[in-house]
């Protein structure tokens, strides 16, 4: 919540640094090496490792071009980044649930390329996890957005909201029904 | 554990990216930062000049309305205009760059640069001059810009055909084919898809040398975009005549590409309000909220800046174009 994120001085710095580069246009790169690592790997969870990089890499370039848009009442620029990226992400919806599908498939014992770090003794997550990714591959993807915005980049929904431009009202009930289809899948699993 | 600590952990927490990837990623913003550097402003006079400038042009374009000498073009008068441009360009003279060779541009742009937020834009409002140089080398690998009168190459990073000449070539030359392509690349939100096409349609023919098949397709593109207007009688950024093809863009400015009115090269752009416009934040259709006493409540859009109908918004002349052998130079 706006009110929340401004309160924490760690974050204070973003909406500085982005009207900085109004005047500054390399100032911006500070924005960079601040989220880049954080956005490229929300990239690389709905999308597997190429097409991150390249969404990624997208994602600043365009923020850098809407840079005197941002509303520097905002002192997080989290929601807006992931905002940019979600967008870039929607086109490769078809990528997206494909790799889903692959993980869906993939028993516990058997990770995919590019989740070949699974670490032993996590076999209860990785359990669950084939039957989260078949219910990710088949929530509609306006829900989806929303709901690995919260579990994932671990925004609120007022910020899910500004992200993707959808009233939080609209962003809390995709919630609701996207949490609804996980929580099946969980039951499905007995846990 | 909840069902969102679930998901959070039984998916392995991402690999960090590869340092080379970050570090292309990072090239490429500060490259597309070092073309947005303000340059040294105009002297105060030169700018003074300028803005009257404008002011004269604008007020000319509404003579020529009111005084009813040319209505609105039909549609079918723009498509017969667009047909002549295209076979026109198609016979133009064209050397090929070499894979190695650079694109030179440099372009006179005028703008609001900075410090228009919380204000209102008028035909009063004064613009602000800059000239940028830009070198592109023909394969697309590098790019040339000056930093403080010092060259500077780097990588560019992924590009699209506008600004990349090897990509240009690739372009197919059928323009329902150029636009499906067009629409593949650039896919915005379907309400601003034909708003953009139109406008990156602009950017390939300003910032970079196109070769007739793909200029001719270009063309013959726009023509299939609704609302694309053409006026044979417009007037250029200079005052010089020339020929306006353009389309009103997110519902309030009008951008016309400016065309030499014979051979049809490209000269600049122009973009002018054609209604008043108030740029608000967050945009229709979102809400934001603020937390009093712990609950959030709804807080109302605010105007970030507005701009008066007939205001020139951004103009741009393309002051040089050619092919040099090394970036820095110009032809």
């Amino acid at each position: 919540m706006t009110a929340l994120t401004r309160a924490l001085p760690a974050q204070a710095g973003d909406a500085v640094i982005i009207e900085q580069s109004r005047r500054e246009p390399e100032r911006f790169a500070a924005i960079f090496d601040r989220y880049y690592p954080e956005i490229h790997g929300y990239a690389e969870r709905r999308l597997g490792g190429g097409l991150a990089d390249d969404v990624a890499a997208e994602t600043f370039l365009i923020a850098f071009d809407k840079r005197t848009g941002y509303d520097v009442s905002r002192a997080d620029a989290r929601p807006w980044l992931y905002g940019i990226a979600s967008n870039l992400i929607a086109r490769h919806r078809r990528a997206e649930v494909r790799l889903y599908r692959a993980l869906a498939r993939t028993g516990p014992d058997k990770p995919v390329e590019d989740h070949a770090d699974q670490v032993a003794g996590e076999v209860d997550e990785g359990a669950r996890r084939p039957r989260l990714a078949q219910a990710l591959a088949e929530i509609a993807d306006g829900d989806r957005d929303v709901l690995l915005l919260v579990a994932w980049a671990e925004l609120t929904s007022e910020e899910v909201g500004t992200a993707l431009g959808i009233p939080a009202g609209t962003a809390r009930s995709r919630l609701h029904r996207a949490r609804k289809r996980i929580q099946a899948a969980l039951r499905e699993d007995g846990s | 554990m909840n069902d969102m600590e679930t998901l959070r952990e039984a998916f392995d927490t991402p690999k960090p990216p590869s340092p080379a990837v970050q570090s292309a990623a990072r090239a490429a913003l500060l490259a597309r930062a070092a073309r947005h550097r303000p340059k040294r402003r105009w002297a105060m006079r030169a700018l003074m000049v300028a803005a009257s400038a404008v002011v004269i042009a604008t007020g000319a374009t509404v003579v020529q309305v009111v005084g009813g000498g040319e209505p609105t073009l039909p549609a079918a008068n723009a498509q017969v205009v667009l047909a002549r441009i295209a076979t026109a360009v198609q016979k133009k003279d064209f050397a090929p760059p070499r894979e190695d060779q650079w694109i030179y541009t440099e372009t006179r742009m005028q703008s609001y640069g900075k410090g228009y937020v919380g204000k209102r834009l008028t035909p009063q409002t004064p613009l602000t001059s800059t000239v940028e140089e830009f070198w592109t080398r023909a394969d697309g690998k590098r790019v040339g810009y000056k930093v403080d009168g010092k060259l500077m190459t780097s990588n560019p990073g992924d590009q699209s055909p506008e600004n990349n000449y090897a990509m240009l070539t690739a372009l197919p030359t059928d323009p329902d084919e150029l636009l499906a392509r067009f629409r593949e690349i650039h896919q915005v939100n379907a309400a601003d898809q034909e708003d953009w096409i139109f406008e990156r349609f602009e950017v390939t023919l300003h910032q970079n040398i196109v070769p007739p098949a793909q200029e001719a397709a270009i063309f013959q593109a726009m023509a299939k975009l609704p609302d694309v207007k053409v006026d044979e009688s417009a007037v250029d950024i200079e005052g010089r005549p020339a020929l306006s093809v353009s389309r009103v863009i997110d519902g309030w400015r009008n951008f016309e590409i400016l065309l030499d009115p014979t051979t049809y090269a490209y000269r600049g752009r122009r973009e002018t309000a054609v209604a008043d416009h108030e740029e608000r934040y967050p945009q229709q259709g979102v809400e934001m909220f603020t937390l009093k006493d712990g609950t959030p409540v709804p807080s109302p859009p605010r105007v970030e800046w507005s701009i008066e109908k007939g205001t020139v918004w951004q103009l741009f002349t393309r002051t040089a174009v050619g092919v040099v052998d090394q970036a820095g130079q110009q032809p």
